[in-house]
């Protein structure tokens, strides 16, 4: 009887729980929505239309100096593309095989960085955080030219640097960063490790919410330094190198800037930096070909999708959130 | 047999003694080479770091002829410091800046707001379709910006928003920048649940959890995200370049680009370039110095308590 009356109650407390929380959820739907409403009426406004157009550019015949003379041509454009013409693969080549440099290396100097950055009891460290943040608000155009003289095999400060060693790095066997193809992608990394300061600081910021009880904790029990960065810091960081490794994929995907300066375009030396973006540009913007070049970024949008889902995908094995998991 | 005794007690005493010598040691030992390591390290960084400021600085100070010499030394051999005088006293230079400070602090408003409301409804409300907005949100940055280019300029042309500050400033209230927002929500994603829901109980609702609870604790996040922000608009050349299309509204990288004027005989005025470039970096560091307080603080989250 008593225990009859107890599950009675427990379903009905059950029942009353159940309902709140029916509640609270279709709550939580309204106002998500309404918190959603700026990006979705951004969305509608810019980038909607432009998106949409461009996928229709992809099977226009369509120069952008005679945008009247454009023409219907079907999936030609996507043909060309995928199956007759060499470039696109060759430079999307390029494109993955530095991003399989680079990445590494800015996703491990950023977290490493950041946590020498956040020691506690470090002498200078604001000037030493404002420092390494510096390089990434010189102007673009006066890079340029810091980063021609640094790397100028016979003037430049990085072979100068390295002479002093002792190693034969000016003169004609030197060594060539801007000019051997298989030093280039060493030299554009390099140039990319100056704009490190923003994957710094967002590390920094997601190391100041590592609660420090839990360093205590793992010391008292002996645990070193390694220790600690592998079972506390990597995983408490986990949502922020989750971060720093999806953007850093699409964004280097999208690597343009420094080589179009650098090179205008040529992909010297030997095609190693005709990077994919870069013809891209060359076919859009050089040769006003707009529709074979919306394409062309269409692809390189399939591209980063394909490896973003899988990177979402894989996030539920190593990506751990505070708040629970993302479903 | 006391004897021996007392001789146990001894070298017992003796062990504990060495050991808690060597342990002591060992641990001085250790920290000191950590931080002979952590400095050398971060000092090696500060100068490859510094650089080009370094650079900046000392080209800004050289003569016209000095600063285009390929064999490069960082020091001027006389300092000319009327190279800042003659961008100072350029008009042109005073009304760029202040056109930049206009627009930088517009998108800075708009966007911080937004975007954190934005990123607060992508991590911490659950609403049918989230995760189809989320996608579709990602893949705004997926397709390459140039690709949209030509259709953006026809959109902003039919709007009459050609020759204004409208098509940089607006998008910003419209949560314009996915990346901040997915920045975000995974720092709002890490706050653990039950301090939603403690609020909840005590009768907030989703606006007040935001405000009392989100905010508070992703501070760091948002001063850090408010930084990118305004540096990135600070720097960015490439849509004020196509729509302002007007000295009047023209922002400073357009000034220094200017400057890199190749129809002028040559060599190109570097030092003025640097000069301006120099004037262009310095108000950034110093709201760097300023913010820096703030997202560096440490943020003690006791689980329990909240």
């Amino acid at each position: 009887m008593s225990t009859k009356l107890h599950e009675l109650s427990r379903s009905h407390a059950q029942r009353r729980a159940l309902k709140r929380m029916g509640g609270r959820e279709r709550r939580d739907a309204l106002w998500g929505l309404f918190f959603i409403t700026p990006w979705i009426m951004g969305f509608l406004a810019f980038y909607l239309m432009p998106m949409v157009s461009s996928l229709g550019f992809s099977l226009f015949d369509f120069t952008l100096s005679a945008p009247e003379d454009a023409r219907f041509i079907g999936l030609d454009n996507w043909q060309r593309m995928l199956f007759d013409d060499p470039n696109t693969w060759h430079s999307m080549k390029v494109s993955l095989g530095f991003l399989a440099i680079s990445l590494p290396t800015m996703l491990i100097f950023g977290l490493l960085l950041a946590i020498l950055l956040n020691a506690k009891h470090l002498v200078g460290r604001n000037l030493f955080r404002t420092l390494f943040y510096a390089p990434t608000m010189v102007p673009l155009i006066a890079a340029i030219l810091i980063w021609e003289s640094v790397l100028n095999p016979s003037t430049g400060w990085v072979n100068r640097l390295i002479s002093l060693s002792g190693f034969e790095a000016t003169g004609i066997n030197g060594l060539r960063w801007l000019d051997d193809p298989s030093l280039v992608y060493f030299a554009y990394t390099f140039i990319s490790l100056w704009g490190i300061g923003n994957a710094i600081l967002i590390n920094l910021a997601g190391l100041q919410n590592i609660p420090t009880e839990l360093y205590e904790a793992a010391a008292i029990d002996g645990a070193g330094w390694i220790r600690q960065l592998r079972k506390i810091t990597l995983p408490m960081m986990s949502p922020i190198i989750f971060y720093n490794l999806v953007l850093g994929l699409v964004l280097q995907l999208q690597y343009f800037i420094v080589p179009w300066v650098l090179t205008e375009g040529t992909g010297y030396p030997q095609g190693s930096t005709s990077f994919f973006m870069v013809y891209f540009y060359k076919q859009a913007f050089t040769f006003q070909n707009m529709g074979y070049g919306a394409t062309l970024a269409w692809l390189m949008f399939v591209v980063t999708l394909i490896i973003t889902l899988v990177l979402f995908a894989s996030a539920r094995f190593w990506v751990f959130y505070g708040g629970g998991r993302e479903d | 047999m006391a004897i021996r005794e007392e001789q146990q007690v001894y070298e017992a005493r003796f062990h504990v003694v060495l050991e808690a010598w060597r342990s002591t040691t060992g641990k001085a030992l250790r920290r000191a080479i950590h931080l002979v390591f952590m400095y050398s390290v971060l000092v090696a960084g500060a100068l490859f770091f510094l650089f080009p400021l370094a650079w900046m600085a000392g080209t800004s100070l050289k003569t016209r002829e000095e600063a285009a010499r390929t064999q490069h030394h960082l020091l001027p051999e006389v300092p000319q410091w009327e190279n800042y005088q003659t961008i100072i006293q350029d008009s042109a230079f005073i009304r760029d800046y202040f056109n930049s400070v206009f627009v930088a602090g517009m998108v800075l408003i708009g966007t911080v707001v937004s975007v954190t409301v934005v990123a607060y409804a992508f991590s911490r409300l659950r609403w049918k379709g989230r995760n189809v907005v989320f996608t579709l949100m990602m893949g705004t940055l997926m397709l390459p910006y140039q690709a949209t280019l030509v259709p953006q300029y026809v959109l902003f042309y039919e709007l009459e928003w050609l020759r204004t500050f409208n098509p940089i400033t607006i998008p910003g209230f419209f949560a314009g920048g996915a990346t901040l927002v997915f920045l975000l929500r995974q720092f709002m994603m890490t706050i653990p649940r039950e301090l939603d829901e403690a609020a909840a109980i005590d009768g907030a609702n989703p606006l007040q959890i935001l405000w009392h609870v989100i905010v508070p604790l992703t501070r760091p996040a948002i001063i850090t995200v408010s930084l990118f922000l305004f540096v990135a608009q600070w720097n960015s050349l490439l849509a004020p370049l196509i729509y302002l299309q007007k000295p009047e509204l023209y922002t400073l990288p357009i000034y220094v680009a200017q400057k890199h004027n190749l129809q002028e005989p040559p060599p190109l005025p570097w030092h003025e370039i640097m000069a301006a470039s120099v004037l262009f970096v310095i108000p950034v560091l110093v709201i760097f110095l300023v913010a820096q307080r703030y997202f560096t603080e440490g943020i003690t989250l006791t689980g329990s308590k909240g």
